[in-house]
């Protein structure tokens, strides 16, 4: 390992765990109740939701997964990305308003689950949020390594347990308000932190100008509007996107610890807003690796290459801090959402008197075994897209199902459990072979048309007030 | 068709001027809810 690389290592880690213990502190400080390990309170303003949001989504997906898209298929696919990150909130603003109305005293989309659709959808749920859940995980693990190995020559175990442990220490022990305390920080540093670098490189590069020039030389398709590839993936992307991140447990649960449904309104517009030049940005990346001499042997990898070769070490430095805090602040969100999961969605339905105090401890064993399992996984170094992609294809099997048990009292569990499998059976084929976006569109059709048919189909009619009789504080 | 240089240089400047946007937003949130004792 390289001086540079020590430097950038020790570097990562006093920020990690300056952040980490300040955000734990801070979050015990406001843990007035067991309760508040999962909902922090109930209490959160625009600024700290707005953050989280903005946190959330800069993970290292939105660092390294726009780049490798629009490193391969182009600018067209590079605005979709953007757009989808963005849209995806927007989209997600509605259902806010109907989950908080149904279900004031939630924790979990699983427990909503359960309480709609009963066990057969409740698995269903679970499985598809907890493999989301750790692929989101896993993905941000990759990143932040990809970036030390690519940039300081860092070791991949050396990286994932720097990155890895304060994340694991702050969502253990803080919950969700530390997740959020710990998000609002790294939103505030993230923005500069990548202004910083990416001026650096374009102004080094002669502006965009001259990025487009090299593009037009070396690879012209890419700048099509109409590339086929970019154009499916644009679709694709949007699609993919807005249903993971419906049906992510993070989202949800950040849903519940908000003071009010207009302060999630109003924060995730804000985020919409604000996420697509961050999207944009770091995909520009990607665009700026085609035109470098070098050849890139993983696409996951194009961002690091062009930001190693393009800005001098001191930028690049700032470029890793930027990526800690990215993978951190979602990977610890991811874990927070874990630690939800595991306590209320998988032992409290077993064990029903459970008191909130076990629930909590068994969501920080929980948020430990996850967090030690994706760095074994992260370890391996599969491609960030692929993975996104394939967590992805399960939500958009799932979303439509979810969501409509918030709007139909007549799709029974049966149904929605249904239209889930079948979605996912009849997207899976194409996917990664032919084109994804006929994959994503196969499992929505497919979920979406099952679901109206169990609408017109069904006979019972649910009661809604029975998600708030029994979805109740802990 | 192609995507013309002025596009793509606008898109690029319009991006990177919103990512200092985004920044002095969030700061001037962050200063607001401390003011009206709505941190948290």
């Amino acid at each position: 390992m390289s001086t540079f690389g020590i430097i950038l290592v020790v570097l990562s880690l006093a920020l990690g765990t300056f952040i980490a213990v300040l955000g734990t502190h801070f979050s015990k400080k406001k843990l007035t109740n067991k309760e508040a390990y999962f909902t922090a309170g109930r209490n959160i303003s625009v600024a700290f939701m707005t953050a989280s949001f903005i946190a959330y989504a800069v993970g290292t997906g939105l660092i390294f997964s726009p780049g490798e898209t629009a490193y391969t298929t182009g600018l067209t696919a590079m605005i979709g990305y953007g757009l989808a990150i963005s849209l995806a909130y927007v989209f997600f603003i509605p259902f806010t308003k109907k989950i908080r109305q149904r279900i004031p005293e939630g924790h979990t989309i699983g427990e909503y689950a359960k309480a709609r659709y009963g066990r057969p959808m409740y698995l269903v749920c679970l499985a598809v949020s907890i493999i989301y859940m750790f692929v989101l995980l896993c993905s941000n693990l990759i990143g932040a390594a990809i970036a030390f190995k690519y940039i300081g020559g860092v070791p991949m175990i050396i990286s994932i347990l720097t990155i890895g442990i304060p994340t694991i220490y702050f969502a253990a022990f803080g919950g969700v308000g530390a997740a959020i305390f710990t998000s609002g920080l790294q939103s505030l540093l993230i923005t500069p932190l990548l202004l910083i670098p990416s001026a650096v490189a374009i102004f080094g590069l002669g502006g965009p100008g001259a990025i487009f020039d090299g593009l037009m030389e070396k690879a012209p398709d890419l700048l099509k509007i109409d590339f086929g590839p970019g154009v499916q993936f644009a679709i694709m992307i949007v699609i993919a996107v807005a249903a993971a991140e419906m049906l992510n447990q993070t989202l949800w649960q950040r849903i519940y610890t908000a003071e009010s449904p207009k302060v999630i309104k109003k924060s995730l517009l804000s985020a919409a807003v604000m996420t697509f030049p961050m999207t944009i940005i770091a995909a520009l990346f990607g665009l700026t690796a085609i035109i470098l001499p070098a050849s890139i042997e993983n696409t996951s990898i194009a961002s690091a290459m062009a930001i190693s070769q393009t800005v001098p070490q001191w930028a690049c430095a700032i470029f890793v801090l930027v990526v800690v805090l990215a993978a951190s602040s979602t990977g610890g969100d991811a874990l927070s959402g874990f630690a939800s999961i595991i306590s209320l969605d998988i032992v409290k339905p077993l064990k029903p008197n459970i008191s909130a105090g076990k629930a909590m401890s068994i969501g920080r064993i929980g948020v430990m075994v996850c967090g030690v399992a994706a760095m074994i996984v992260a370890y391996f170094e599969p491609s960030i897209l692929m993975l996104l992609l394939t967590a992805d294809l399960l939500a958009t099997a799932a979303i439509i199902p979810v969501m409509v048990g918030l709007y139909s009292r007549r799709v029974s569990g049966i149904w929605a459990a249904a239209a889930t499998i079948c979605g996912i059976l009849a997207g899976l084929p194409l996917f990664g072979q032919y084109s994804n976006l006929y994959s994503f569109l196969l499992a929505m059709g497919t979920s979406g048309l099952i679901v109206v048919v169990g609408h017109f189909a069904g006979k019972k009619e649910y009661n809604f007030d029975r998600l708030k009789t029994e979805i109740t504080h802990l | 068709m192609y995507y013309s240089k002025l596009f793509f240089e606008i898109l690029v400047w319009t991006c990177l001027a919103g990512l200092a946007g985004v920044f002095l937003f969030q700061l001037w949130y962050f200063v607001k809810d401390v003011k009206n004792k709505k941190f948290w």
